[in-house]
């Protein structure tokens, strides 16, 4: 069965067949010749989305556009901008310091380019720093949107893998800072080496003001991830009160967001969520074909025989997740790859959680390499600069990342320690 | 006849659009409502859960048809991109031909298993589980419908 649906499938993809359906079709065709009714693909199709943690997808796709539309990022733009907008490289330190506080706010990363790009690439190219570097510096900070908590990546993986949400979002805590503190250092060279962004002094007042005018944005993620780490609440009911509370701040306190603005929000909301989780149902079929041709096992067998040691067949995936982030968007990696490559971690005796971690990381530098890459492409639009000029000034950023990574897998605990205590 | 079709597919957009946009928005207030029993009151409500993820199939099959109609479905692009212009649109046909294919097998055995299903009820609310399965198909039927659409539109001189 599983060539049958490898081929088909490599062959709708080639024909240029949206992933979600090639999925189907590939896995209906493969069933189809072992005699299976097309009425078990549909009734997979729909059981596999009625799903109550999914339900966090929606939601939190939904909170994070609230926040984007509401006011609430421009305040958090001022409050990084007062507290480390000072340091040489300043603005680029105030865009990697907003995604770092968006992320504990909003799900994806995309979304993160966007808002913050909007706002910061052309502050930067007014203050004399160069259009490829704005660009880059904020393609390549949004990544840490997926790494630290909330996060619809750790989602659909929880959900693949049957493994704790909440214990993959306070995984992604550590390493997220730790990416964010990288690419602040590198930032901080490369403008001391172009001669960008001279320093200015540090003011308290400004500090405190920003602080005080963003304080109930700020807030957001505290009341996020305080009710998941307590165990409060479960990540699909902290996705709600996010709504709620993004609902109250933006239309109640700040007054930015009218209810005619609604409709919208939750148009393009609803839109993502289908096209995440339309794929995810794809996915269902496709992993049970594979898993019942034990394809995960024999996997597992073949690098067994190449090596035996866990760092070497993380860092494998960790190349097979580069390549394949190259030309595929990150959900839908994670969706192709995660069911073969889980079970064998497991057989190899990984831990579940670092797995995903690494798993989403290397997936998310795919969000900014080419040709394929939903942040560059956002970004250097924004910048008004070509893909590739953004894509090379992001490659040290990329390889700060690729540092963070490799630092988690040759010393799990930097990832395994916060959920330890869970 | 064309004014007639181009305001009737319009009306089926509009209504599409509209019915899950609502549907979305309730399910918020669903699952808060869920929030409330359970911290507020202290008595979780028994039927949330279960409609909330009903709610959720139909809202994403809903959302995969708008997704459908405005080309938002992720393909990978990278190959196609390599050909020339004719040809890219002779691959893009034949992968259009292929959906719909499935998208009528859809129509066809979904109608089906909707009817197998119609008798079995759900456990905590009693709704007939055919209802939950029909959204796959009611999907099928409006990206078929979207499709045909395109033909036709392309058949009459690309207008859109």
């Amino acid at each position: 069965m599983t060539t049958t649906l490898f081929l088909s499938f490599a062959v709708l993809i080639l024909l240029n067949v949206p992933i979600a359906f090639s999925l189907f079709i590939s896995a209906s065709l493969a069933l189809a010749l072992n005699g299976i009714t097309l009425m078990a693909v549909i009734q997979r199709g729909v059981t596999a989305v009625d799903s109550f943690i999914l339900l966090a997808i929606p939601f939190f796709m939904l909170a994070g556009n609230l926040m984007s539309g509401g006011g609430i990022s421009n305040r958090i733009i001022k409050f990084a901008n007062s507290s480390v907008g000072f340091i040489r490289g300043g603005l680029a330190h105030v865009n990697i310091a907003t995604s770092m506080l968006f992320a504990g706010i909003t799900g994806a990363a995309v979304a993160d380019t966007s808002a913050v790009g909007s706002v910061l690439i052309p502050a930067m190219k007014d203050e004399g720093y160069d259009a490829d570097f704005s660009a880059a510096v904020t393609a390549s900070s949004s990544v840490i949107g997926v790494i630290i908590p909330p996060s619809i990546p750790f989602v659909i993986y929880g959900v693949i893998t049957g493994t704790s949400i909440g214990r993959l979002f306070l995984g992604g805590i550590v390493p997220g800072i730790l990416i964010g503190l990288v690419q602040m250092v590198i930032s901080y060279f490369i403008c001391a080496k172009r001669g960008m962004g001279s320093p200015k002094r540090f003011s308290i007042r400004d500090f405190l003001g920003s602080l005080r005018r963003g304080i109930l944005a700020l807030f957001m993620p505290v009341i996020i991830l305080g009710g998941i780490i307590f165990g409060i609440v479960t990540p699909t009911e902290a996705a709600v009160l996010a709504i709620v509370y993004a609902l109250f701040v933006s239309m109640v306190v700040y007054r930015e967001l009218k209810p005619r603005d609604l409709p919208k929000l939750i148009y393009e909301s609803g839109i993502t969520t289908a096209i995440v989780m339309f794929m995810i149902a794809g996915a269902f079929l496709y992993s049970w074909i594979i898993t019942n041709d034990q394809i995960p096992q024999k996997l597992a067998a073949l690098i067994g025989m190449l090596t035996q040691d866990k760092n070497v067949v993380l860092l494998l995936f960790v190349v097979v997740y580069l390549v394949a982030g190259m030309f595929i968007d990150l959900g839908a990696a994670m969706i192709l790859l995660v069911p073969v490559l889980y079970p064998v971690t497991r057989m190899m005796g990984i831990d579940p959680i670092l797995f995903g971690i690494v798993t989403v990381i290397a997936l998310a530098i795919g969000l900014v390499t080419p040709p394929v890459g939903a942040c560059l492409f956002i970004a250097s639009e924004i910048g008004g600069i070509s893909i590739l000029k953004t894509a090379r000034s992001a490659i040290p950023y990329l390889l700060g990342i690729l540092l963070v990574l490799l630092a988690i897998i040759l010393y799990p605990p930097l990832a395994l320690f916060i959920p330890g205590l869970m | 006849m064309d004014a007639f079709i181009l305001g009737l597919k319009k009306a089926i957009d509009r209504i599409v659009d509209a019915v899950a946009v609502s549907a979305l928005s309730v399910l918020v207030l669903v699952v808060a409502a869920q929030v409330i029993s359970r911290y507020v009151v202290g008595r979780p409500f028994t039927w949330s859960e279960e409609l909330a993820r009903y709610m959720l199939v139909w809202i994403v099959y809903l959302f995969a048809v708008i997704a459908f109609r405005l080309s938002r479905h992720m393909g990978i692009d990278f190959f196609v991109l390599l050909l020339s212009d004719r040809f890219r649109g002779i691959v893009q046909g034949a992968g259009d031909v292929l959906i719909f294919g499935f998208l009528i097998l859809v129509l066809r055995f979904g109608t089906e298993l909707v009817g197998i299903t119609l008798p079995q009820t759900s456990a905590a609310l009693g709704i007939p589980m055919g209802l939950v399965y029909l959204a796959f198909p009611v999907s099928a039927g409006l990206m078929a419908l979207e499709l045909l659409f395109r033909l036709y539109s392309r058949l009459t001189g690309g207008r859109r």
